[in-house]
């Protein structure tokens, strides 16, 4: 398709065209969801406001988008760092799945001073979705087996080791309901007082502002790149590509670890079955639509959590599906995409 | 309903008793603010075909009884953040009466009555209750020793199976019960129980069935949704037993009955106190049985024998009465170790934490450390 | 057009009144703005074998690409056998009769040839199924004279095979027009004078061929007539070979004389780089290593003469590391880095060309700054591990750009974006830097055209009068000549013979070449 006479490669799209497409893309796909969304019986004066009000102009819906972020931007990070040395981490929600596991463990056993156990249910969360991340390392380092495979299948071992824990162990003694029990105050974070939000959001600007630093102004970030896009030139001209990707794909592990933490305590106080779910999906896309650069991420997770708020406006009111609100992120997404497509290629009409 | 075993064991101390006495005379019934407006918010679709169906027929009578227009939503995960978007959002726009309908709904709903204490909270299968949430359930193991009886006298082999989701204690209640009335029809009966591990799977439960067949069983039960485990009994021809929803579509000819609820019976004089501000909340929920209507059995199948019917019938009545109860003592567990006293009776406390399974069933329960 | 163009008229093929097989006038195409062809056009006679020579980004693809379908032209008029055509696909193209072979195959490589004919045919025509296609292979082979298997898988073939297959697939599509885009860029010497022996035939059968290429021998060769590119713009149309010499196609190409220069002249100091019995097992699809041993003195270059994929690959990358020989030393400046990583390597004064530019060299989507400073970031060059100068890095790449002449670069600019021989030239700029000891360079002029190719000899006689040993690999047997003093042969994985450049004769280096000595 690409060698018909309609499609001509830039040689360089610039800032200009390029924010240009991503804005047409985001407009486009604006437009035929608020068309989807009308075809499926939401009133078309009622979008604006459930849709802008709701979840940007009032209190309640800014403290839950960014409630909702917070989890989103560590996985979003999570996938980027992983993304920028080209290892495919599909493992994102066992990683995060090991995090609270670990914070859990520590937060329902209350070992140690209070003044401590955060900090230790951070500390452990990362080590633990490092580790979990190294098995799949390893095995590509050492034996060239696909990290697509093996971290999406230790993704689903994570969640069997989930279940394990709240079926036998950690069930609620009370009722032998399959969640754990609640954390004490020292496990949790603090409330600031808005919304949902919680003393985490420290915790995120502080990572996120460590990864921009290290990945924008140090000379790791550089490493990355020539790694990502060419180990072999990298290897040549003297990096240190094993160095590189170990550090990267650990950290994106650590990242996912600690996104697990701040679920479990920020918003749920406990663990059960469902605290983990959808994140893969949504690092992903935000880290693909930030194109694995840090600042971009925590843009794209607001605006993630953004449509999150108001996907439950429109769930909540207007009886609209959970397909449906698939649907609409999902054609948001591949609008933006298409356009990133023509912002690389123009069209030209035959002379 | 964690309540229920911490209050049992606060009890025995003086400075708990001097509490309770406190917390009795502070329990002022509840009022509402403004209108009633009621809304729903189901984990999953609405219309699944068992448990969130049967609720959403709860919402119903509400609906026509009570003249009230009653929202609905669907789909909101098991997620504190998720759940309390929603709740902030009705409670926005003056919804004043919450109905949760998973049970892990009920934390974060608890802490939602906290932030808004003129807003009432019905969490069913919950585990949380305050001066404006109550927690509901229902002795479902009473209408589960009635499928035992009809089951124990239709089997010519002498095993039945039932198949149920996770092993937590509401499922394991009706698995005991079950088998317990199976074998007061007759002590050799067998009952195979087998988990799922989810709690809603068609294919696997099918598969679960057959396999349960193959092991010689000639009366299925499902504890679950999904009727897949009632369409395999229909094409072996053998005796059914369905939950929550009268499941006689599913096997017209083979079943026997469903163990259905009857959430309406609970839910619209609860709501109507609540209107009318007369409600006050159980300290450790609502858990009401076949006395109260809110278990029942669903109208028997074809093939069930006038005899047959008759002995449930007394079972029934005696249920009612409060003279029988199917965890009365001497019970062993299926290590043969003592699980109910002679002449004991199982408390709620000690329903709420069962895991394990009766003498008479094989199958694995998974270890509770 | 130019007088030389309408002086060459219509050549032996053509009887007047037959109209010629492709006629392109007054073509205009620009990229974002950057013209690519300025009013472009010649004249292509059944027949004939048409060469279209130019350096590289003359415009020679881009004209071609147009008349395939390709590009589609801003301005300009086309004709295919004397009917106006603006083919908007390559499809369209080759159901007008005109059908081109691009340097990077179009073939699914799981597929053997005949599925892949049976994909291009679709479901026109008499070929339905793979047998269909198998046999039209088969005759299609038979009658042009080509050898191709329809049965073998694409991926199990070599370069030359595969092209062959390309050529009768767009055959089969229906092309009478051939347009081959550097054809013998990727083949061996046999291989290529295979290729052009066919290319006559083939124009002795009716068909007209184009040949794009830059090398003058194979016009002077195989072709009837020519056309030279400059800047976009078809500075010659149409000449008869018989009538120019390399002089003056050089001269029409680069528009200024060009001057030849002679090997370093520089007398050879201590051994540099000394390599013994070094030994690599064959893989899956490489040439294995069998006991090279060479070695290199300071101020010398060392021509390493052999047809590609007789170990030269393999042999550079143990040299830079990226390969552990399974035996063997290699000493760098009398230190033994056998075992040492690329980046001690690099440290100890190794230098390398590679023969793939953008596989081991460069980074194609890396800014032209950020592949100059590549190997040096980790050297603190741009800052400590902490901050990152990326300023110092721009300017440093804003010097390089000036002082290696690097056209079309500024420092933010994406690498890939270069033409062959200013990526060529950033890749030195690079590695020929002031704490080089031994440089490798591995077909260092392969693609480039004649301006570049004067540039990168240049260079690296500069950094060998400076006291740089080079080992220098090529194809190219002119290269080797003129700029080493000594000579060694490699075959099918080691060194066949060596020589200083006082005693090789061609007879010599021709034994070796062939495995006889």
């Amino acid at each position: 398709m690409l060698d018909t006479a309609f499609l001509v490669r830039r040689q360089a799209p610039g800032p200009w065209l390029s924010s240009l497409c991503y804005a047409g893309g985001l407009t486009f796909g604006l437009a035929v969801s608020a068309a989807l969304l009308v075809q499926a019986g939401v009133p078309a004066g009622a979008l604006a406001d459930e849709f802008l009000i709701a979840t940007f102009l009032t209190s309640d819906g800014l403290a839950q988008t960014v409630t909702a972020a917070l989890p989103l931007v560590l996985v979003g990070l999570a996938s980027a760092v992983a993304m920028r040395v080209r290892f495919w981490n599909i493992g994102v929600e066992g990683q995060l799945w090991l995090g609270a596991v670990a914070s859990t463990w520590i937060g329902i056993g209350g070992t140690g001073p209070d003044v401590l156990r955060l900090p230790a249910m951070l500390l452990l969360a990362a080590a633990v979705g490092a580790a979990w991340i190294a098995i799949p390392l390893v095995l590509k380092l050492r034996f060239g087996v696909s990290e697509v495979i093996s971290t999406l299948l230790l993704g689903s071992v994570a969640f069997l080791l989930v279940q394990h824990l709240l079926f036998g162990a950690w069930r609620d003694p009370a009722t032998g309901f399959p969640v754990t029990a609640a954390f004490g105050e020292a496990a949790r974070f603090g409330s600031l007082g808005w919304g949902q939000l919680h003393g985490g959001l420290f915790v995120v600007l502080i990572v996120a502002a460590l990864i921009w630093f290290v990945l924008e102004q140090t000379r790791i970030g550089f490493y990355a790149d020539a790694v990502g896009l060419n180990p072999k030139a990298a290897r040549a001209a003297g990096l240190p590509v094993s160095a590189t990707v170990v550090g990267l794909v650990l950290l994106s592990g650590a990242l996912s670890g600690l996104a697990g933490m701040t679920i479990v305590a920020g918003t749920e106080h406990r663990l059960n079955q469902s605290v983990g779910s959808g994140y893969l999906f949504s690092a992903i896309v935000i880290a693909y639509l930030a194109r694995a650069r840090p600042f971009w991420v925590v843009v794209v997770a607001l605006a993630l959590g953004a449509v999150f708020t108001a996907g439950s406006v429109l769930k909540v009111f207007y009886g609209i599906s959970e397909g449906m609100i698939v649907l609409v992120q999902g054609t948001v997404l591949i609008s933006i995409l298409m356009s990133q497509f023509f912002s690389t290629y123009s069209l030209s009409r035959p002379g | 309903m964690t309540n229920i075993a911490s209050g049992r064991t606060g009890l025995t101390g003086l400075a708990a008793l001097a509490a309770a006495l406190l917390a009795s005379t502070a329990a002022f019934a509840f009022t509402l603010d403004g209108p009633p407006k009621v809304a729903f918010i189901y984990g999953s679709a609405a219309l699944d075909g068992g448990w969130n169906e049967a609720l959403e027929a709860g919402r119903k009578a509400v609906e026509e009884q009570l003249k009230l227009e009653v929202a609905v939503t669907e789909n909101i995960p098991e997620e504190a953040t998720k759940l309390r978007a929603a709740i902030d959002l009705y409670v926005k726009r003056g919804f004043n009466i919450i109905v949760g309908t998973t049970y892990g709904y009920s934390v974060p709903m608890a802490e939602a009555a906290k932030a808004y204490p003129n807003v009432a909270f019905l969490s069913a299968s919950g585990t949380e209750n305050g001066p404006n949430m109550e927690s509901f359930y229902a002795r479902t193991y009473q209408g589960w020793y009635l499928a035992g009886v009809a089951a124990g006298q239709a089997t010519k082999t002498k095993k039945i199976g039932i198949l149920a989701g996770f092993p937590v204690s509401v499922v394991n209640w009706d698995i005991n019960s079950f088998a317990l009335g199976a074998r007061s029809v007759d002590p050799s009966i067998e009952t195979v129980a087998v988990f799922t591990n989810s709690w809603w799977d068609p294919v696997k439960e099918g598969q679960v069935a057959q396999a349960i067949l193959d092991q010689n069983a000639d009366v299925l039960a499902t504890n679950l949704s999904a009727t897949s485990a009632l369409d395999v009994a229909e094409k072996a021809g053998v005796p059914s037993i369905g939950f929550q929803l009268d499941m006689s579509h599913a096997a017209p000819k083979t079943i026997q009955t469903s163990v259905v609820f009857r959430w309406e019976k609970y839910l619209v004089p609860t709501i109507k106190e609540i209107i009318d501000g007369t409600w006050q909340p159980e300290e450790y929920g609502a858990f009401e049985g076949m006395d109260a209507g809110v278990v029942e059995l669903a109208p028997f199948g074809p093939g069930v024998s006038d005899e047959a019917k008759a002995k449930v019938e007394a079972a029934r009545q005696a249920i009612v009465a409060g003279t029988l109860d199917p965890f009365q003592g001497p019970l062993n567990k299926q290590d043969g170790s003592a699980a109910v006293e002679a002449g004991a009776r199982l408390d709620d406390g000690a329903l709420w934490s069962m895991d394990y399974f009766v003498q008479g069933i094989t199958g694995t329960m998974p270890a509770a450390q | 057009m130019t007088i030389a163009a309408r002086a060459a008229g219509s050549p032996e093929g053509t009887p007047s009144g037959v109209p010629p097989a492709l006629e392109l006038r007054g073509v205009g195409k620009s990229f974002d703005g950057r013209p690519a062809l300025v009013d472009a056009g010649f004249s292509l006679a059944w027949g004939e074998v048409h060469a279209i020579v130019g350096e590289n980004g003359a415009g020679k693809s881009t004209l071609m690409n147009v008349a395939a379908g390709v590009y589609a032209a801003d301005q300009g008029e086309q004709a295919i056998d004397g009917v106006a055509a603006s083919p908007r696909s390559p499809m369209e193209a080759t159901a007008a009769g005109l059908g081109m072979v691009h340097q990077h195959f179009r073939l699914v490589e799981s597929f053997t040839v005949a599925e892949n004919v049976l994909l291009s045919l679709g479901r026109r025509g008499a070929v339905r199924s793979v047998a269909q296609a198998s046999a039209a292979v088969a005759a299609k082979a038979a009658e042009i004279g080509l050898p191709v298997d329809p049965a073998r898988i694409v991926s199990d073939l070599s370069t030359a095979e595969r092209q062959r297959a390309e050529i009768v697939r767009v055959l089969l599509l229906g092309a009478r027009i051939l347009v081959l885009d550097e054809p013998t860029a990727v083949l061996t010497e046999e291989e290529a004078k295979a290729l052009l022996s066919f290319v006559r035939r083939l124009a002795g059968q009716g068909h007209a061929v184009v040949l794009i290429t830059h090398k003058y021998r194979e016009v002077a060769g195989f072709c009837d007539r020519i056309t030279i590119m400059r800047h976009g713009r078809t500075v010659l149309a149409g000449a008869a070979v018989s009538g120019l010499d390399e002089a003056e196609v050089a001269r029409l190409m680069v528009g200024e004389t060009l001057a030849t220069g002679g090997r370093p002249a520089s007398i050879a100091g201590a051994v540099s780089l000394a390599v013994s019995d070094l030994t690599l097992a064959a893989g899956p699809h490489g040439q294995g290593l069998s006991s090279i041993g060479l070695e290199l003195r300071a101020g010398e270059v060392l021509g390493m003469a052999g047809v590609g994929g007789n170990g030269q690959e393999e042999l550079v990358s143990c040299l830079i590391g990226l390969t552990r020989p399974q035996s063997g030393t290699i000493l760098l400046a009398g230190r033994d880095v056998t075992e040492a990583s690329p980046r001690e390597r690099r440290r100890a004064g190794l230098r390398v060309i590679p023969s793939d530019r953008f596989d081991s060299g460069l980074i194609r989507d890396f800014a032209i700054a950020d592949n100059l400073a590549l190997s040096r970031v980790s050297e603190g060059a741009f800052g400590g591990p902490l901050f990152l100068r990326r300023a110092r890095m721009r300017q440093a790449a804003a010097e390089a750009i000036d002082a290696f002449d690097i056209r079309g670069a500024t420092p933010a600019r994406q690498t890939g974006l270069l033409s062959g021989g200013n990526a060529q030239k950033v890749l030195l700029a690079r590695e020929l830097d002031a704490t080089m000891k031994v440089l490798v360079a591995h077909s260092p002029s392969r693609g480039l055209d004649m301006k570049a190719t004067q540039f990168v000899r240049t260079a690296i006689r500069r950094a060998v009068e400076a006291g740089a040993a080079c080992l220098l690999i090529s194809e190219d047997l002119q290269e080797v000549l003129s700029l080493s003093h000594r000579v060694a042969v490699m075959n099918r994985g080691a060194v066949a013979g060596c020589r200083e450049i006082g005693e090789v004769s061609p007879e010599w280096i021709g034994a070796l070449l062939a495995g006889h000595a």
